[in-house]
Protein backbone atom coordinates (compact mmCIF):
# COMPACT_ATOMS: atom_id res chain seq x y z
CA UNK A 1 0.00 0.00 0.00
CA UNK A 2 2.63 2.34 0.22
CA UNK A 3 2.92 2.46 -3.51
CA UNK A 4 -0.44 4.21 -3.06
CA UNK A 5 1.81 8.06 -2.08
CA UNK A 6 4.48 7.69 -4.82
CA UNK A 7 1.94 6.21 -7.87
CA UNK A 8 -0.73 8.70 -9.37
CA UNK A 9 -3.98 7.22 -9.54
CA UNK A 10 -4.05 6.80 -12.71
CA UNK A 11 -1.06 4.40 -12.66
CA UNK A 12 -2.60 2.75 -9.18
CA UNK A 13 -4.70 -0.52 -10.53
CA UNK A 14 -6.99 -0.82 -7.71
CA UNK A 15 -9.51 -3.95 -9.63
CA UNK A 16 -6.43 -6.03 -11.19
CA UNK A 17 -9.07 -8.36 -13.02
CA UNK A 18 -10.68 -5.48 -15.46
CA UNK A 19 -8.05 -2.99 -15.02
CA UNK A 20 -9.58 -0.39 -13.50
CA UNK A 21 -7.64 2.86 -12.09
CA UNK A 22 -7.75 4.60 -8.81
CA UNK A 23 -8.26 7.68 -10.86
CA UNK A 24 -11.78 5.92 -12.57
CA UNK A 25 -12.78 5.09 -9.45
CA UNK A 26 -12.36 8.32 -7.95
CA UNK A 27 -13.74 9.93 -10.94
CA UNK A 28 -17.10 8.30 -11.32
CA UNK A 29 -17.93 9.11 -7.24
CA UNK A 30 -17.85 12.74 -8.50
CA UNK A 31 -20.10 12.18 -10.56
CA UNK A 32 -22.38 10.78 -8.40
CA UNK A 33 -21.45 6.79 -7.51
CA UNK A 34 -22.88 7.06 -3.95
CA UNK A 35 -22.53 2.75 -3.93
CA UNK A 36 -19.84 0.08 -4.56
CA UNK A 37 -22.63 -1.28 -6.50
CA UNK A 38 -22.81 1.94 -8.59
CA UNK A 39 -19.24 1.76 -8.88
CA UNK A 40 -19.12 -1.59 -10.20
CA UNK A 41 -21.75 -1.60 -12.97
CA UNK A 42 -20.07 2.09 -14.25
CA UNK A 43 -16.34 0.83 -13.75
CA UNK A 44 -16.63 -2.70 -14.04
CA UNK A 45 -14.65 -3.03 -10.98
CA UNK A 46 -15.46 -6.13 -9.03
CA UNK A 47 -16.90 -8.09 -12.24
CA UNK A 48 -13.77 -9.69 -12.93
CA UNK A 49 -12.70 -13.24 -12.57
CA UNK A 50 -11.76 -12.41 -8.94
CA UNK A 51 -15.31 -11.21 -8.35
CA UNK A 52 -14.02 -8.40 -6.65
CA UNK A 53 -11.78 -10.36 -3.82
CA UNK A 54 -9.19 -8.06 -4.52
CA UNK A 55 -10.90 -4.59 -4.88
CA UNK A 56 -13.69 -4.49 -2.89
CA UNK A 57 -12.28 -3.06 0.27
CA UNK A 58 -10.19 -1.02 -1.99
CA UNK A 59 -13.18 0.65 -3.22
CA UNK A 60 -15.24 0.68 0.31
CA UNK A 61 -12.22 3.02 2.01
CA UNK A 62 -12.58 5.48 -0.91
CA UNK A 63 -15.79 5.83 -0.77
CA UNK A 64 -15.72 5.88 2.91
CA UNK A 65 -13.26 8.57 2.79
CA UNK A 66 -15.48 10.33 -0.24
CA UNK A 67 -18.77 10.13 1.54
CA UNK A 68 -17.14 10.27 5.23
CA UNK A 69 -19.51 7.44 6.10
CA UNK A 70 -17.98 4.61 7.92
CA UNK A 71 -16.79 1.45 5.94
CA UNK A 72 -19.59 -0.90 7.93
CA UNK A 73 -22.40 1.09 7.29
CA UNK A 74 -21.72 1.11 3.45
CA UNK A 75 -23.57 -1.26 1.20
CA UNK A 76 -21.43 -4.30 -0.23
CA UNK A 77 -22.12 -5.91 -3.21
CA UNK A 78 -23.97 -9.15 -3.45
CA UNK A 79 -21.90 -12.33 -3.04
CA UNK A 80 -23.55 -14.88 -6.24
CA UNK A 81 -21.93 -18.40 -6.76
CA UNK A 82 -19.75 -19.81 -8.43
CA UNK A 83 -17.19 -19.30 -5.29
CA UNK A 84 -14.34 -19.73 -7.90
CA UNK A 85 -14.55 -19.55 -12.02
CA UNK A 86 -15.42 -22.95 -13.23
CA UNK A 87 -15.07 -24.50 -16.82
CA UNK A 88 -18.67 -25.06 -18.23
CA UNK A 89 -17.82 -28.45 -19.54
CA UNK A 90 -17.29 -29.42 -16.55
CA UNK A 91 -20.47 -28.14 -14.92
CA UNK A 92 -21.98 -29.71 -17.62
CA UNK A 93 -20.31 -33.24 -17.29
CA UNK A 94 -18.58 -32.80 -20.77
CA UNK A 95 -16.07 -35.79 -20.70
CA UNK A 96 -12.49 -35.30 -22.66
CA UNK A 97 -11.05 -32.42 -23.51
CA UNK A 98 -12.17 -29.43 -21.29
CA UNK A 99 -12.92 -31.29 -18.38
CA UNK A 100 -9.73 -31.57 -16.40
CA UNK A 101 -10.67 -29.78 -13.49
CA UNK A 102 -12.33 -26.44 -12.47
CA UNK A 103 -10.55 -22.90 -13.04
CA UNK A 104 -7.90 -25.33 -15.04
CA UNK A 105 -7.00 -22.45 -17.48
CA UNK A 106 -5.11 -24.48 -19.80
CA UNK A 107 -7.30 -24.23 -23.23
CA UNK A 108 -6.29 -27.25 -25.63
CA UNK A 109 -6.55 -27.29 -29.27
CA UNK A 110 -8.17 -25.80 -32.34
CA UNK A 111 -11.47 -24.21 -30.28
CA UNK A 112 -11.81 -21.31 -31.92
CA UNK A 113 -12.39 -18.87 -28.49
CA UNK A 114 -9.65 -19.01 -26.08
CA UNK A 115 -9.35 -17.46 -21.97
CA UNK A 116 -7.80 -14.00 -22.73
CA UNK A 117 -7.41 -13.89 -19.05
CA UNK A 118 -3.28 -15.75 -18.58
CA UNK A 119 -4.90 -16.93 -15.65
CA UNK A 120 -5.65 -14.14 -13.82
CA UNK A 121 -7.31 -14.75 -10.67
CA UNK A 122 -6.75 -18.22 -9.60
CA UNK A 123 -6.19 -19.41 -6.70
CA UNK A 124 -6.49 -15.89 -5.62
CA UNK A 125 -7.67 -14.85 -1.95
CA UNK A 126 -5.84 -11.44 -1.22
CA UNK A 127 -8.31 -9.51 0.97
CA UNK A 128 -6.72 -6.49 -0.12
CA UNK B 1 -27.65 15.25 0.39
CA UNK B 2 -30.79 17.77 1.34
CA UNK B 3 -33.88 16.78 2.52
CA UNK B 4 -36.83 15.76 0.58
CA UNK B 5 -39.08 17.90 -1.27
CA UNK B 6 -42.15 17.98 0.12
CA UNK B 7 -44.14 18.55 -3.75
CA UNK B 8 -43.58 17.38 -7.52
CA UNK B 9 -45.83 17.45 -10.24
CA UNK B 10 -44.80 13.90 -10.89
CA UNK B 11 -43.42 11.13 -9.21
CA UNK B 12 -41.93 8.09 -11.04
CA UNK B 13 -41.75 4.84 -8.53
CA UNK B 14 -38.92 2.66 -9.97
CA UNK B 15 -35.25 3.44 -10.75
CA UNK B 16 -34.87 1.40 -13.67
CA UNK B 17 -34.67 1.95 -17.69
CA UNK B 18 -37.98 2.75 -17.92
CA UNK B 19 -38.05 4.59 -14.92
CA UNK B 20 -35.07 7.03 -15.64
CA UNK B 21 -36.15 7.04 -19.57
CA UNK B 22 -39.74 8.26 -18.42
CA UNK B 23 -38.31 11.27 -16.23
CA UNK B 24 -35.72 12.38 -18.76
CA UNK B 25 -38.19 12.54 -21.45
CA UNK B 26 -41.00 14.21 -18.97
CA UNK B 27 -38.21 16.98 -18.24
CA UNK B 28 -37.50 17.10 -22.03
CA UNK B 29 -40.75 17.73 -22.95
CA UNK B 30 -42.32 19.08 -19.71
CA UNK B 31 -40.01 22.07 -19.96
CA UNK B 32 -38.16 23.36 -16.88
CA UNK B 33 -41.36 24.37 -14.60
CA UNK B 34 -41.71 20.21 -14.44
CA UNK B 35 -40.70 18.94 -11.15
CA UNK B 36 -40.32 15.50 -11.67
CA UNK B 37 -39.12 13.22 -8.47
CA UNK B 38 -38.04 9.68 -8.82
CA UNK B 39 -37.66 7.12 -6.17
CA UNK B 40 -35.54 3.41 -6.36
CA UNK B 41 -35.16 1.31 -3.34
CA UNK B 42 -31.76 0.23 -4.21
CA UNK B 43 -29.31 1.58 -6.48
CA UNK B 44 -29.88 2.74 -9.95
CA UNK B 45 -30.78 -0.41 -12.49
CA UNK B 46 -31.40 -2.98 -9.49
CA UNK B 47 -33.85 -4.51 -10.53
CA UNK B 48 -34.75 -6.36 -13.27
CA UNK B 49 -33.24 -3.87 -15.09
CA UNK B 50 -29.58 -4.42 -14.09
CA UNK B 51 -30.66 -8.22 -13.98
CA UNK B 52 -31.64 -8.49 -17.99
CA UNK B 53 -30.12 -9.75 -21.11
CA UNK B 54 -30.46 -6.31 -22.24
CA UNK B 55 -31.38 -7.53 -26.31
CA UNK B 56 -32.95 -5.14 -28.15
CA UNK B 57 -35.12 -6.68 -31.00
CA UNK B 58 -37.26 -5.50 -34.07
CA UNK B 59 -38.45 -9.16 -34.40
CA UNK B 60 -42.09 -9.70 -32.60
CA UNK B 61 -45.06 -11.13 -33.49
CA UNK B 62 -47.72 -8.24 -32.49
CA UNK B 63 -48.09 -5.47 -34.63
CA UNK B 64 -47.84 -2.98 -31.34
CA UNK B 65 -44.65 -4.84 -30.41
CA UNK B 66 -43.06 -3.99 -33.72
CA UNK B 67 -44.23 -0.36 -34.31
CA UNK B 68 -42.62 0.52 -30.47
CA UNK B 69 -38.86 -1.50 -31.54
CA UNK B 70 -38.91 0.57 -35.09
CA UNK B 71 -38.78 3.86 -32.49
CA UNK B 72 -37.00 1.81 -29.79
CA UNK B 73 -34.42 1.27 -32.37
CA UNK B 74 -34.33 4.24 -33.98
CA UNK B 75 -33.74 6.29 -30.19
CA UNK B 76 -31.23 3.76 -29.32
CA UNK B 77 -29.28 4.61 -32.27
CA UNK B 78 -28.42 8.22 -31.77
CA UNK B 79 -28.82 7.96 -27.74
CA UNK B 80 -25.76 8.44 -26.55
CA UNK B 81 -25.83 11.98 -28.00
CA UNK B 82 -28.58 12.66 -27.50
CA UNK B 83 -28.32 12.45 -23.97
CA UNK B 84 -24.64 13.21 -23.88
CA UNK B 85 -23.14 10.41 -22.07
CA UNK B 86 -19.46 10.25 -21.83
CA UNK B 87 -19.01 6.98 -21.49
CA UNK B 88 -20.07 3.50 -23.73
CA UNK B 89 -23.39 2.48 -23.88
CA UNK B 90 -22.04 -0.64 -25.27
CA UNK B 91 -25.22 -0.79 -28.04
CA UNK B 92 -24.09 -3.49 -30.30
CA UNK B 93 -26.16 -4.11 -33.66
CA UNK B 94 -25.11 -7.65 -34.34
CA UNK B 95 -28.65 -8.42 -35.05
CA UNK B 96 -30.80 -10.92 -33.59
CA UNK B 97 -30.91 -14.94 -34.26
CA UNK B 98 -34.02 -17.01 -33.68
CA UNK B 99 -33.43 -20.60 -34.16
CA UNK B 100 -36.26 -23.06 -34.58
CA UNK B 101 -36.37 -27.04 -34.03
CA UNK B 102 -39.98 -27.44 -34.91
CA UNK B 103 -42.28 -26.74 -38.35
CA UNK B 104 -44.48 -24.79 -36.20
CA UNK B 105 -41.81 -22.83 -34.89
CA UNK B 106 -40.82 -21.98 -38.08
CA UNK B 107 -44.01 -21.26 -39.38
CA UNK B 108 -44.64 -18.62 -36.66
CA UNK B 109 -41.21 -17.38 -37.29
CA UNK B 110 -42.12 -17.12 -41.24
CA UNK B 111 -45.83 -15.34 -40.03
CA UNK B 112 -43.89 -12.70 -37.54
CA UNK B 113 -41.44 -11.74 -40.22
CA UNK B 114 -44.10 -11.05 -42.55
CA UNK B 115 -45.59 -8.85 -40.05
CA UNK B 116 -42.21 -7.24 -39.13
CA UNK B 117 -41.28 -6.43 -43.25
CA UNK B 118 -45.08 -5.13 -43.64
CA UNK B 119 -43.30 -2.43 -41.18
CA UNK B 120 -40.57 -1.83 -42.82
CA UNK B 121 -38.47 -4.19 -40.47
CA UNK B 122 -35.69 -6.24 -42.57
CA UNK B 123 -35.75 -9.15 -40.52
CA UNK B 124 -35.24 -12.64 -42.76
CA UNK B 125 -36.02 -16.43 -42.21
CA UNK B 126 -32.51 -18.59 -42.98
CA UNK B 127 -32.20 -21.54 -43.51
CA UNK B 128 -29.71 -23.35 -41.77
CA UNK B 129 -26.87 -22.62 -44.00
CA UNK B 130 -27.31 -19.18 -44.12
CA UNK B 131 -27.59 -19.18 -40.36
CA UNK B 132 -24.05 -20.87 -40.52
CA UNK B 133 -22.69 -17.37 -42.28
CA UNK B 134 -24.16 -15.24 -39.34
CA UNK B 135 -22.83 -17.51 -36.22
CA UNK B 136 -20.74 -19.75 -37.63
CA UNK B 137 -19.33 -21.16 -34.40
CA UNK B 138 -22.94 -22.34 -33.60
CA UNK B 139 -23.72 -26.27 -33.11
CA UNK B 140 -27.21 -26.14 -35.71
CA UNK B 141 -27.56 -29.83 -34.86
CA UNK B 142 -31.62 -29.92 -34.79
CA UNK B 143 -32.05 -26.53 -36.57
CA UNK B 144 -34.46 -26.20 -38.44
CA UNK B 145 -34.15 -22.70 -39.77
CA UNK B 146 -33.85 -19.43 -38.00
CA UNK B 147 -35.27 -15.47 -38.38
CA UNK B 148 -32.60 -12.63 -38.31
CA UNK B 149 -32.32 -9.09 -38.44
CA UNK B 150 -29.42 -7.31 -38.82
CA UNK B 151 -30.63 -4.58 -37.04
CA UNK B 152 -31.42 -5.85 -33.91
CA UNK B 153 -28.37 -5.91 -30.93
CA UNK B 154 -28.10 -5.42 -26.98
CA UNK B 155 -26.94 -2.84 -25.08
CA UNK B 156 -25.38 -2.64 -21.15
CA UNK B 157 -28.52 -2.23 -19.19
CA UNK B 158 -26.76 -0.30 -16.34
CA UNK B 159 -25.40 2.46 -18.56
CA UNK B 160 -28.00 2.67 -20.43
CA UNK B 161 -29.75 3.57 -17.07
CA UNK B 162 -27.15 5.70 -16.06
CA UNK B 163 -27.46 7.49 -19.03
CA UNK B 164 -31.26 8.56 -19.06
CA UNK B 165 -30.36 9.04 -15.22
CA UNK B 166 -27.55 11.76 -15.70
CA UNK B 167 -29.40 13.52 -18.53
CA UNK B 168 -32.77 13.40 -16.31
CA UNK B 169 -30.90 14.93 -13.51
CA UNK B 170 -29.55 17.78 -15.78
CA UNK B 171 -32.73 18.87 -17.14
CA UNK B 172 -33.84 18.94 -13.20
CA UNK B 173 -35.29 15.92 -12.48
CA UNK B 174 -34.63 15.24 -8.39
CA UNK B 175 -33.50 11.01 -8.19
CA UNK B 176 -33.57 9.30 -5.21
CA UNK B 177 -31.67 5.86 -5.08
CA UNK B 178 -32.32 3.71 -1.91
CA UNK B 179 -35.37 5.49 -1.20
CA UNK B 180 -38.03 3.25 -1.56
CA UNK B 181 -42.29 4.26 -1.83
CA UNK B 182 -43.76 2.44 0.54
CA UNK B 183 -47.40 3.52 -0.59
CA UNK B 184 -49.17 5.58 -3.55
CA UNK B 185 -51.54 8.07 -1.54
CA UNK B 186 -54.70 8.20 -2.87
CA UNK B 187 -57.69 10.32 -1.53
CA UNK B 188 -61.29 10.45 -3.32
CA UNK B 189 -60.51 8.59 -6.39
CA UNK B 190 -57.62 11.48 -7.22
CA UNK B 191 -53.70 10.19 -6.33
CA UNK B 192 -52.38 12.57 -3.62
CA UNK B 193 -48.50 11.73 -3.67
CA UNK B 194 -46.31 8.90 -2.47
CA UNK B 195 -44.96 7.99 1.10
CA UNK B 196 -41.55 6.90 0.94
CA UNK B 197 -38.99 5.72 3.87
CA UNK B 198 -37.78 9.06 4.01
CA UNK B 199 -41.39 10.87 4.09
CA UNK B 200 -44.02 12.30 2.08
CA UNK B 201 -44.10 14.14 -1.25
CA UNK B 202 -47.25 15.34 -2.69
CA UNK B 203 -47.80 14.77 -6.50
CA UNK B 204 -50.93 14.82 -8.72
CA UNK B 205 -49.50 11.97 -10.80
CA UNK B 206 -47.83 9.06 -9.51
CA UNK B 207 -46.34 6.62 -12.22
CA UNK B 208 -45.38 3.25 -11.15
CA UNK B 209 -42.89 1.72 -13.16
CA UNK B 210 -41.50 -0.87 -10.51
CA UNK B 211 -42.22 -4.28 -11.84
CA UNK B 212 -43.95 -6.79 -10.13
CA UNK B 213 -43.87 -4.79 -7.05
CA UNK B 214 -45.40 -2.26 -8.50
CA UNK B 215 -48.80 -4.28 -8.95
CA UNK B 216 -48.63 -4.29 -5.15
CA UNK B 217 -48.62 -1.04 -4.54
CA UNK B 218 -51.12 -0.74 -7.42
CA UNK B 219 -52.92 -3.40 -5.71
CA UNK B 220 -52.96 -1.14 -2.19
CA UNK B 221 -55.43 1.39 -3.76
CA UNK B 222 -57.33 -1.08 -5.54
CA UNK B 223 -55.97 -1.00 -9.00
CA UNK B 224 -55.84 -4.95 -9.57
CA UNK B 225 -53.28 -5.72 -12.03
CA UNK B 226 -53.11 -9.27 -13.10
CA UNK B 227 -49.54 -10.38 -12.91
CA UNK B 228 -46.87 -12.15 -11.00
CA UNK B 229 -43.13 -12.47 -10.68
CA UNK B 230 -41.22 -15.51 -11.79
CA UNK B 231 -37.55 -15.89 -11.38
CA UNK B 232 -34.88 -15.92 -14.34
CA UNK B 233 -31.42 -16.85 -14.19
CA UNK B 234 -28.83 -15.66 -16.23
CA UNK B 235 -24.37 -16.40 -16.16
CA UNK B 236 -21.62 -14.93 -17.12
CA UNK B 237 -18.28 -15.66 -18.06
CA UNK B 238 -14.96 -14.69 -18.80
CA UNK B 239 -13.83 -12.79 -21.35
CA UNK B 240 -12.87 -14.40 -24.35
CA UNK B 241 -12.19 -12.90 -27.89
CA UNK B 242 -15.21 -11.70 -29.89
CA UNK B 243 -16.35 -14.52 -32.18
CA UNK B 244 -20.23 -14.12 -31.44
CA UNK B 245 -21.57 -11.17 -33.35
CA UNK B 246 -26.21 -11.71 -32.50
CA UNK B 247 -27.80 -12.36 -29.78
CA UNK B 248 -29.15 -15.85 -30.37
CA UNK B 249 -32.87 -17.02 -28.51
CA UNK B 250 -33.13 -20.78 -29.12
CA UNK B 251 -37.03 -21.38 -29.10
CA UNK B 252 -36.16 -24.66 -28.47
CA UNK B 253 -35.05 -25.01 -25.40
CA UNK B 254 -35.30 -21.25 -24.35
CA UNK B 255 -31.51 -20.47 -24.15
CA UNK B 256 -30.78 -17.22 -24.94
CA UNK B 257 -26.84 -15.90 -25.04
CA UNK B 258 -24.94 -12.75 -26.26
CA UNK B 259 -21.49 -11.84 -26.00
CA UNK B 260 -20.85 -8.40 -24.63
CA UNK B 261 -18.38 -6.02 -26.22
CA UNK B 262 -16.20 -6.85 -23.16
CA UNK B 263 -15.92 -10.22 -24.35
CA UNK B 264 -17.44 -12.07 -21.58
CA UNK B 265 -20.88 -14.21 -22.86
CA UNK B 266 -24.56 -14.10 -21.21
CA UNK B 267 -26.30 -17.11 -21.06
CA UNK B 268 -30.15 -17.27 -19.76
CA UNK B 269 -32.88 -19.63 -20.01
CA UNK B 270 -36.50 -20.27 -19.89
CA UNK B 271 -37.00 -22.89 -17.61
CA UNK B 272 -40.94 -23.56 -17.09
CA UNK B 273 -40.11 -24.51 -13.55
CA UNK B 274 -38.65 -21.73 -12.25
CA UNK B 275 -39.55 -20.38 -8.76
CA UNK B 276 -42.57 -17.86 -8.66
CA UNK B 277 -42.53 -15.37 -6.37
CA UNK B 278 -40.24 -12.46 -4.93
CA UNK B 279 -37.22 -15.00 -4.69
CA UNK B 280 -33.59 -13.87 -6.17
CA UNK B 281 -31.13 -16.69 -4.54
CA UNK B 282 -28.84 -18.13 -7.33
CA UNK B 283 -29.42 -22.16 -8.14
CA UNK B 284 -26.89 -24.83 -8.95
CA UNK B 285 -29.75 -26.18 -11.09
CA UNK B 286 -29.73 -23.42 -13.56
CA UNK B 287 -26.17 -23.05 -13.35
CA UNK B 288 -26.27 -27.15 -14.49
CA UNK B 289 -28.84 -26.54 -17.25
CA UNK B 290 -27.74 -23.75 -18.38
CA UNK B 291 -24.26 -25.14 -18.93
CA UNK B 292 -25.10 -28.19 -20.04
CA UNK B 293 -27.55 -26.52 -22.99
CA UNK B 294 -24.55 -23.72 -23.70
CA UNK B 295 -22.24 -26.12 -24.37
CA UNK B 296 -24.47 -27.81 -26.56
CA UNK B 297 -25.54 -24.96 -28.93
CA UNK B 298 -21.38 -23.19 -28.52
CA UNK B 299 -19.46 -26.39 -28.00
CA UNK B 300 -16.50 -23.95 -27.56
CA UNK B 301 -17.51 -22.92 -23.97
CA UNK B 302 -16.62 -25.64 -22.70
CA UNK B 303 -13.47 -24.64 -21.92
CA UNK B 304 -14.44 -20.72 -20.99
CA UNK B 305 -15.41 -20.55 -17.40
CA UNK B 306 -18.37 -18.84 -15.81
CA UNK B 307 -17.37 -16.51 -13.08
CA UNK B 308 -20.68 -15.13 -12.28
CA UNK B 309 -24.93 -16.49 -11.99
CA UNK B 310 -27.24 -13.83 -10.74
CA UNK B 311 -31.33 -13.86 -10.62
CA UNK B 312 -34.02 -11.08 -11.32
CA UNK B 313 -37.71 -10.99 -11.91
CA UNK B 314 -40.11 -11.08 -14.98
CA UNK B 315 -43.56 -9.40 -14.19
CA UNK B 316 -45.49 -12.04 -16.20
CA UNK B 317 -49.06 -11.21 -17.40
CA UNK B 318 -51.85 -13.33 -19.10
CA UNK B 319 -50.97 -11.68 -22.40
CA UNK B 320 -47.11 -11.59 -21.88
CA UNK B 321 -47.15 -8.09 -22.53
CA UNK B 322 -47.45 -4.49 -20.68
CA UNK B 323 -49.93 -2.28 -19.01
CA UNK B 324 -48.87 1.17 -20.11
CA UNK B 325 -51.78 3.67 -18.94
CA UNK B 326 -53.52 5.86 -16.62
CA UNK B 327 -55.81 3.70 -14.56
CA UNK B 328 -59.33 4.05 -13.00
CA UNK B 329 -57.48 6.18 -9.62
CA UNK B 330 -57.42 9.66 -11.20
CA UNK B 331 -53.67 10.21 -11.80
CA UNK B 332 -52.02 6.83 -11.32
CA UNK B 333 -50.02 6.00 -14.34
CA UNK B 334 -48.73 2.32 -14.63
CA UNK B 335 -45.65 0.92 -17.18
CA UNK B 336 -45.28 -2.78 -16.01
CA UNK B 337 -46.05 -6.21 -16.45
CA UNK B 338 -43.40 -6.39 -19.66
CA UNK B 339 -42.97 -10.37 -18.81
CA UNK B 340 -39.34 -10.26 -19.79
CA UNK B 341 -38.76 -8.16 -22.85
CA UNK B 342 -39.52 -5.08 -21.33
CA UNK B 343 -35.89 -3.18 -21.26
CA UNK B 344 -35.88 -2.51 -24.60
CA UNK B 345 -39.03 -0.82 -24.95
CA UNK B 346 -37.48 2.40 -22.38
CA UNK B 347 -36.42 4.70 -25.35
CA UNK B 348 -40.21 4.42 -26.86
CA UNK B 349 -42.43 4.40 -23.69
CA UNK B 350 -39.97 6.85 -22.31
CA UNK B 351 -41.32 9.33 -24.68
CA UNK B 352 -44.47 7.76 -25.37
CA UNK B 353 -45.47 7.90 -21.75
CA UNK B 354 -44.72 11.29 -21.35
CA UNK B 355 -46.85 12.84 -24.32
CA UNK B 356 -49.79 10.99 -22.53
CA UNK B 357 -48.98 12.22 -19.21
CA UNK B 358 -48.63 15.90 -20.87
CA UNK B 359 -51.50 15.50 -23.09
CA UNK B 360 -49.51 15.49 -25.99
CA UNK B 361 -50.39 13.24 -29.22
CA UNK B 362 -47.71 9.73 -28.80
CA UNK B 363 -45.44 8.60 -31.19
CA UNK B 364 -47.61 5.04 -31.30
CA UNK B 365 -51.38 4.56 -30.03
CA UNK B 366 -50.36 2.25 -27.70
CA UNK B 367 -53.73 1.57 -25.85
CA UNK B 368 -53.16 -2.35 -26.58
CA UNK B 369 -51.36 -1.96 -23.61
CA UNK B 370 -54.53 -0.11 -21.41
CA UNK B 371 -55.25 -2.07 -18.04
CA UNK B 372 -58.63 -2.79 -19.05
CA UNK B 373 -57.96 -5.12 -21.49
CA UNK B 374 -58.04 -7.70 -19.13
CA UNK B 375 -61.61 -7.57 -17.89
CA UNK B 376 -62.99 -7.00 -21.62
CA UNK B 377 -60.92 -10.14 -22.87
CA UNK B 378 -59.24 -7.67 -25.64
CA UNK B 379 -55.44 -9.89 -24.90
CA UNK B 380 -53.15 -8.93 -27.58
CA UNK B 381 -50.41 -12.27 -27.25
CA UNK B 382 -47.22 -12.54 -27.82
CA UNK B 383 -46.28 -15.27 -29.29
CA UNK B 384 -42.36 -14.47 -29.88
CA UNK B 385 -41.04 -14.61 -26.31
CA UNK B 386 -38.99 -17.04 -24.10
Amino acid sequence: MSARKTMSDRETIVCRCEDVTLADIRRVIAEGAGTADDIKRLTRAGMGLCQGRTCRHLILQELAAATGTPIEKLTVPTFRPPTRPVLLGVIAGASGTAAAGSGGGESSGSRPVQADTEGKGEGEGGRG
Amino acid sequence: MSGLERTADVVVVGGGAHGCALAYNLCRLGGPGLKVSLFERAYLAGGATGRSAAGVRHQFGTDINCRLAVWNVRLLEGLKEELDYPYDLEWSQGGYLLLADTPGQLAQFSRNVALQRSLGIPSVILTPEQTAEVAPSLSLEGVLGASFCPRDGHVNPFHLTWAYARAARRLGARLHPYCEVQSVLVEGGRVRGVRTAAGTVQAPVVVVAAGAHGADLAREVGVEVPLYAERHQILVTEPVEHFLDPLVLCFGDGTYFKQTPHGSLLVGIGDPMEQKGYGQESTWRFLEAAARLIVRHLPALAGVRVVRQWAGLYDITPDSQAVVGPTPVEGLWLDLGWSGHGLQFCPSIGVILSQLILGLTPLVDVSPFRLARFETGELVPEPACI
